[in-house]
């Protein structure tokens, strides 16, 4: 049942080291041409349905794009309210890879209790931020509310947190800053997350991964239209002929990640503790705040931008009239899995025993972050 | 491009808290551990082998309807 598309990862290893990478992809990337001839409020209902993993970041994108094509100018408000909406998906993302992948690295079996009390949560605080009406579609915008998040769901998610993921208050984690404080937090194990980590400082693949390549530049206000938008560029996007990343460890900062990537460039660790950084950074922001308003200037086709979990993810719509004439997605897993992108760069640098190396190579395309099944050959 | 696509369930192994679910032709083990009460004929949203949450039999059918549209029940049946 593979409608989703997968990816074939192939490793050809000599004398213990991977000689060449190479990555194939079964991915839909053309699904959006389904929305082709219906109207603006169609496609956006259908967004959500298609893409139901990331369906607020895909209806973020959409909506903006939409906008700008009709030339409509949404509220800092409302651009808040959506963007508040999409770090709480990108958190419960966050969440899954944690609870209920990472114990597989560690021959632990998955936490589906704490991933179902966040499935819960998330539920909750979606419906209490948008009681006001559905930011994502364009009716919405003249009339949309912002109503304030209840406490107590935020209390519980904090809680939720603390108690799977760091051991302690997430704000409190926040205030790691030295690499040797990590190391005392992980060896104590509390958490499997902890566990991981430790884990991987103890096999000494704090580096596993680690090469050069190009961080994608923020996009919301890039002027985009003038990239080629053929088919070719949405299967495989590069920037100035450059395949660059765009994930968690390229949006995150703090003082930790900053010593740990002196140490250890983009390696395997580092993007472990991204992910934790900007989990427990999201958790404490999730109140609408005023966000930017970037779009409503009129262009046709329209090009719609938001940060989803796994990176920066662009909508383009071209309309003719209220009707859409066509509709691309370009989604950051075609710029991170591109068969010269930052997975297989990370690939090359992997070594050992062939089982080994499947290990490493797991939890490598696991820390970029993967959406869809793949399939990985070592010969 | 993170597509989740429903599918029927038609078997269940309450002990291990696992489902066989049916698309078409394919039919696949999916773990139940993230939703609750599912019984024989109800339609979930599956994605990398856990459920996520039930659907009535509308959403289901809209879903695949639209999935169909896009031609991507296509490789269901391979």
């Amino acid at each position: 049942m593979g409608i989703e598309g997968q990816l074939k990862i192939a490793l050809r290893m000599r004398d213990g080291r991977v000689e060449a990478v190479d990555i194939g992809s079964s991915r839909p990337v053309h699904a959006s041409r389904v929305l082709q001839g219906r109207s603006v409020d169609e496609a956006l209902g259908m967004l959500p349905m298609l893409f139901t993993i990331c369906g607020t970041a895909q209806s973020c994108a959409g909506v903006r794009a939409c906008e700008q094509a009709l030339g409509w100018r949404p509220s800092a408000r409302l651009e808040g309210l959506r963007d508040a909406l999409v770090r709480l998906e990108t958190v419960r993302e966050h969440l899954w890879r944690i609870l209920l992948d990472w114990p597989g690295f560690l021959d632990e079996a998955p936490q589906p209790n704490g991933m179902s009390e966040m499935l819960a949560l998330h539920k909750a605080l979606r419906q209490a931020l948008i009681r006001g009406g559905d930011p994502f579609r364009i009716a919405t915008v003249a009339g949309a509310q912002v109503t304030p998040v209840p406490a107590p769901l935020l209390e519980r998610l904090q809680l939720t947190l603390a108690r799977a993921v760091f051991g302690m208050d997430p704000a409190d984690w926040l205030d790691i800053e030295h690499p040797s404080t990590l190391s005392k937090w992980a060896v104590e194990g509390v958490t499997v997350a902890a566990r991981l980590i430790d884990r991987v400082e103890g096999r000494g693949w704090s580096d596993l991964g680690r090469c050069r390549v190009a961080a994608l530049p923020p996009l919301e206000h890039t002027p985009l239209d003038s990239l080629r938008w053929s088919d070719a560029f949405v299967e495989r996007p590069s920037w100035f002929d450059d395949s660059c990343e765009t994930s968690c460890l390229t949006r995150v900062e703090s003082p930790l990640l900053g010593r740990l990537g002196e140490r250890h460039g983009n390696g395997l660790l580092v993007r472990l503790v991204a992910r934790l950084t900007e989990l427990a950074r999201l958790a404490g922001g999730l109140c609408p705040g005023e966000g930017t308003v970037v779009h409503g200037d009129g262009h046709n086709p329209g090009i719609g931008h938001s940060i989803a979990a796994r990176g920066q993810l662009l909508h383009r719509v071209k309309l003719n009239g209220e009707r859409v004439a066509a509709y691309q997605i370009l989604a950051p897993t075609e710029w991170n899995f591109h068969p010269r992108g930052v997975v297989a760069r990370s690939l090359a640098g992997v070594a050992g025993t062939r089982e080994q190396m499947e290990q490493q190579a797991r939890l490598l395309i696991n820390a970029i972050d993967l959406c869809v099944s793949y399939e990985l050959s070592i010969d | 491009m993170c597509l989740a696509l429903p599918a029927r369930v038609v078997a269940l192994d309450m002990d291990a808290d696992m489902a066989t679910v049916a698309l078409g032709e394919v039919r696949k083990e999916i773990s139940l551990a993230l939703v609750e009460d599912v019984a024989i004929g109800d339609y979930v949203l599956i994605h990398v082998g856990y459920a996520l949450n039930k659907l009535s039999p509308d959403e289901a059918e809209r879903t695949l309807a639209l999935f169909a549209e896009a031609g991507l029940l296509e490789g269901a049946a391979s």
